[in-house]
């Protein structure tokens, strides 16, 4: 833990640069709108925004925990398919040729277009939304750990070989580990699309979400409101994908630094 | 009894490995004969691509000869991988990133099933005996090249193998720790009465470490020339002003020289098949 502590103090001075640089934006922005040269629906004030966020944090708030049950419960069970998937076809050759083609082909669907069918389907509760975001992370993560399974090179597999290592051992001691950075570099792509399709998912069954709020605040102008959402859900990805830099760093303590590893989108 | 013995320790009889890519058909070893007694050190020397390491790999069981038979102590490679009797050394040393250097050196205790009482103290023995105490804790990217060959050779040691095999282990090292790591491996050797055999493109290397050098050329990879060495093997660095280690090594050059192509013109070791028996 020691080492986590540390990492994130020396991130601190990073975050400051960052920080002073956002806040010189903001006052720009906030310049800008204030002399009304640019209309207000067409780029609200930051004040403005703020605003709106003190004034429906109570709708924010909540609209907000829906996205994220939404995208955390697709993530999950998408991730959970993805493993369990991935194992099997790479222990069972036969299963592996016939399937894997199709599933990679699968990839080149464009997932938004499908929520329709999946709102037919499913009606407009949470199961459409759950769904789409299960599917694209299960797909992402798939490819990313077939890749990483099969990472260890070659000498690694010749010293297990000599070694008299038996299949389970090779998964358990080697293959495991080496698919970690693919894993998470996944991980970390499917938790930012999870709440995009979340949200896009949300417009079309338009019954809750933060997706839905930005939606019927256009609709009615509120247009503080619907940049306020905006701000939220990127909020909520930011904090997602900060919680899997954070298991990032707890998940691979050998590695110098987190790597990018060989992730496929 | 005389006869049994001599089927002891390394047989390597009439041994030849073929394998064809794009139609061509290559020899990477062409009917090797070698005999390496229990508990005595050997080497094969030659330049890169003479089919050196093919035949240790043959040894090691990662790759299986077109013809001929290859035997430790009358196992087959394979037999012999079953009932760990060898240890193989290769020249990346190989370590896996996630483990710390403890952990490395304790893996083929673990893959054979032994206690992690006994995996903790046969490991910082041998941590200890390639000098590595206090390091135990280090990640693998943390150590220098020559450490984490220290620590490849610790995890050979942990298995108490009867056969060393050593695929070129200190040929990615700066010349003054190679020749350190060959004393050092020296002592091991005397400690633990292994049997060698060492694959290297070094001719003093050949000298120091060996009681007999097998040189190879290529295309086909034949055995040339086998010199033996009179030095015992209680042996210091003073060895290499003994005017017999230079005698030996011009010996070998000569034969090096007038078997083969010289080094810079050999292409790269074919490594199509070498992972033959490995994968899947």
């Amino acid at each position: 833990m020691k080492r986590i502590t540390r990492k994130l103090l020396e991130g601190v001075a990073g975050v400051r640069a960052a920080a002073a640089f956002l806040l010189a934006a903001l006052l720009l922005w906030q310049l800008v709108t204030s002399t009304g040269l640019v209309k207000f629906y067409v780029l609200p004030a930051p004040s403005t925004v703020l605003e709106a966020m003190a004034r429906f944090r109570g709708e924010l708030g909540e609209e907000a925990l829906a996205t994220l049950t939404v995208a955390l419960a697709g993530f999950a069970l998408g991730t959970v398919a993805a493993i369990a998937v991935a194992m099997t076809l790479t222990y069972s050759r036969l299963v592996r040729t016939a399937v894997y083609p199709l599933l990679l082909a699968l990839r080149a669907l464009p997932f938004i277009a499908i929520i329709p069918i999946l709102v037919v389907l499913m009606g407009t509760g949470y199961e459409p939304r759950i769904t789409i975001c299960a599917i694209s992370t299960f797909l992402t993560t798939l490819v990313n750990l077939m890749r990483g399974l099969r990472s260890a090179d070659g000498e690694v597999e010749e010293l297990m070989h000599t070694l008299n290592a038996t299949g389970m051992q090779r998964l358990l001691k080697v293959r495991v580990y080496a698919a970690r950075p693919y894993l998470l570099a996944a991980l970390r792509i499917s938790a930012s699309s999870c709440v995009i399709e979340a949200t896009v998912a949300e417009w079309i069954t338009g019954d809750s979400g933060l997706g839905y709020l930005v939606q019927i605040s256009g609709y009615t102008f509120q247009i503080g409101l619907m940049w306020a959402a905006i701000v939220v859900a990127s909020a909520l990805t930011l904090a997602l994908v900060g919680v899997i830099t954070l298991i990032e760093k707890v998940a691979m303590p050998w590695a110098p630094q987190a790597p990018g590893a060989g992730a496929a989108v | 009894m005389a006869d049994r013995r001599d089927r002891e320790g390394i047989v390597v009889r009439d041994v030849t490995m073929t394998y064809e890519r794009r139609g061509i058909t290559t020899t990477a070893v062409d009917g090797c004969d070698l005999i390496v007694p229990k508990g005595s050190w050997a080497s094969l020397l030659g330049p890169s691509g003479c089919g050196k390491s093919t035949l240790l790999k043959i040894l090691a069981d990662i790759v299986r000869p077109t013809s001929g038979i290859a035997t430790m102590d009358e196992l087959t490679p394979a037999e012999a991988r079953a009932a760990r009797i060898f240890a193989l050394v290769s020249q990346q040393s190989v370590m896996l990133p996630w483990r710390r250097l403890a952990e490395n050196v304790e893996l083929g205790l673990e893959v054979a099933g032994v206690s992690r009482r006994e995996r903790r103290a046969r490991a910082r023995e041998a941590i200890e005996l390639v000098g590595l105490s206090g390091f135990e804790k280090a990640y693998p990217h943390e150590l220098s090249g020559g450490m984490r060959q220290r620590g490849a050779i610790a995890r050979a040691l942990t298995l108490r193998p009867k056969f060393l095999l050593m695929d070129e282990p200190f040929g990615a090292l700066d010349e003054l720790t190679r020749e350190r790591l060959n004393f050092e491996l020296i002592q091991i050797l005397e400690e633990t009465g292994a049997t060698l055999l060492l694959v290297t493109h070094s001719v003093s290397e050949a000298v120091i470490l060996s009681d007999k050098v097998a040189v190879m050329s290529p295309r086909p990879g034949r055995i040339v020339h086998v010199a033996s060495l009179p030095f015992g093997h209680h042996r210091t660095p003073e060895l290499r002003d003994d005017p017999r280690f230079v005698a030996a090594e011009r010996e070998l050059r000569h034969a090096l020289g007038s078997g083969g192509a010289p080094d810079a013109a050999a292409p790269p070791e074919p490594a199509a098949p070498d992972r033959a028996l490995v994968a899947g």
